[in-house]
């Protein structure tokens, strides 16, 4: 069956903070607006338990504050498709064709606010364990280690808001971390340094996992060079830090070495009419409020751009054909 | 026979459950957080214990994956 093609003012890629704000603004701005989002509603953020730096809101679970977002963005008019995935993308001034499972698009613009997908934990046994001992998710999994003991990888903020989370439910939790210092902000560390349940290990890496079925044992390093032992742990929680969704549009667009894409505060990439917004961005400052300034920018520079395709198509042809 | 095996906070049971309901389909959730025998049934079926698992007429689909729910629900479909 040919799939049905479909001509949005605006087709926006990902439903996260980024995303959902270009969906209230273009939505606002009586452009046809539809967003695409074939994994969760809200991204990264949504698995955040308390968020406490979004202005507004003194304490706000992620879930919540995206549950609003999603609500703002469908109430003002936007459309939002969880349930189909982008396949392929084929981007040039003249034409932007996204194809999905279900459909084919031709939006007048475009904006990619794609977000970042987290990284697995790089040993061999990773595929083995994943799901009987290895997690990415504490807020889906933590409840299966209601007494036991686990540890959670990583030093930023997601790391250490999960190790402080999962306290709720294991007798001990071992933060461990490759370098000697954390990046998670000053507030959350404390909170984490005073938690009698959590221990930090400094300066190490995992380095093999064992068990049957489910991960019984890690093959840890303590310090670069140092002979690798085995410490006994029921279950791991892994925040190792994020890869932007990008791969589907290196071939049109430019990206940074790290496979953001590059634009500057406008959001314009070199495509005209195609915008990024959010973390796949190359920038400085990942944040919450940050995407949602993207969202922003990118929603009205987009219209800027259909408008002036409109002036264009006025002048050329004297009608309108959109 | 469908029944989706979650927990309460859980995301992407929400979207799978979401999916499910957009695909008209009835299914019986079970709760594992608050539900020991239901637990076992779900790491005895999966052979693990992250949730959501969806269970289509005993064909086990672990996480959200839309294309194994499509590719059981029409078997299931083509049953009923």
């Amino acid at each position: 069956m040919e799939k049905q093609i479909k001509k949005p003012d605006v087709l926006i890629i990902g439903a996260g903070p980024a995303g959902l704000t270009a969906g209230i603004y273009a939505a606002r701005l009586k452009l046809d607006t539809l967003i695409l989002e074939d994994e969760l509603v809200g991204g990264q953020i949504r698995d955040a338990s308390l968020i406490q730096n979004y202005p507004g809101f003194k304490r706000i679970s992620g879930s919540e504050l995206i549950e609003r977002m999603r609500e703002q963005s469908v109430v003002a008019g936007a459309k939002l498709d969880e349930f189909d995935r982008v396949l392929l993308a084929t981007l040039t001034r003249a034409e932007k064709k996204i194809e999905t499972e279900g459909f084919i698009y031709y939006p007048k613009t475009l904006i990619i606010a794609a977000g970042m997908k987290q990284k697995e934990l790089p040993i061999r046994e990773e595929k083995q364990f994943h799901g009987n001992g290895i997690h990415y998710c504490e807020i889906c999994d933590g409840h299966l280690y209601e007494g036991k003991e686990i540890a959670v990888v990583g030093g930023g903020s997601a790391a250490v808001g999960a190790a402080i989370s999962l306290t709720k439910y294991a007798s001990r939790v071992t933060l461990i971390h490759r370098s000697g210092a954390l990046r998670a902000d000053k507030k959350s560390q404390e909170e984490l340094f005073s938690n009698p349940k959590i221990k930090v290990m400094w300066n190490t890496k995992i380095m093999g996992a064992f068990g049957d079925q489910q991960l019984q044992t890690l093959l840890i390093q303590e310090e670069a060079g140092q002979d690798k032992r085995e410490m006994k742990m029921d279950g791991v929680f892994v925040y190792i830090g994020s890869l932007p969704r990008t791969e589907m549009y290196a071939q049109d667009l430019e990206l940074d070495n790290y496979g953001n894409i590059v634009a500057g505060e406008s959001c314009e990439t070199n495509i005209p009419g195609v915008f990024a917004a959010g973390d796949v961005r190359t920038k400085k400052i990942r944040q919450l409020t940050t995407a949602v300034n993207d969202g922003t920018v990118a929603a009205l520079m987009a219209e800027r751009y259909i408008l002036e395709l409109r002036r264009r198509d006025v002048y050329d042809k004297g009608v309108l054909n959109f | 026979m469908i029944k989706v095996y979650s927990i309460s906070d859980c995301s992407w049971c929400k979207k799978a459950k979401s999916y499910l309901e957009q695909k008209g389909v009835n299914y019986e959730e079970i709760n594992v957080e608050h539900d020991a025998e239901g637990l076992k049934e779900l790491v005895s079926l999966s052979g693990q214990q992250s949730v959501p698992v969806v269970n289509i007429d005993g064909k086990i689909v672990i996480g959200f994956d839309r294309n194994k729910i499509d590719e059981y629900l029409q078997w299931h479909l083509s049953q009923s």
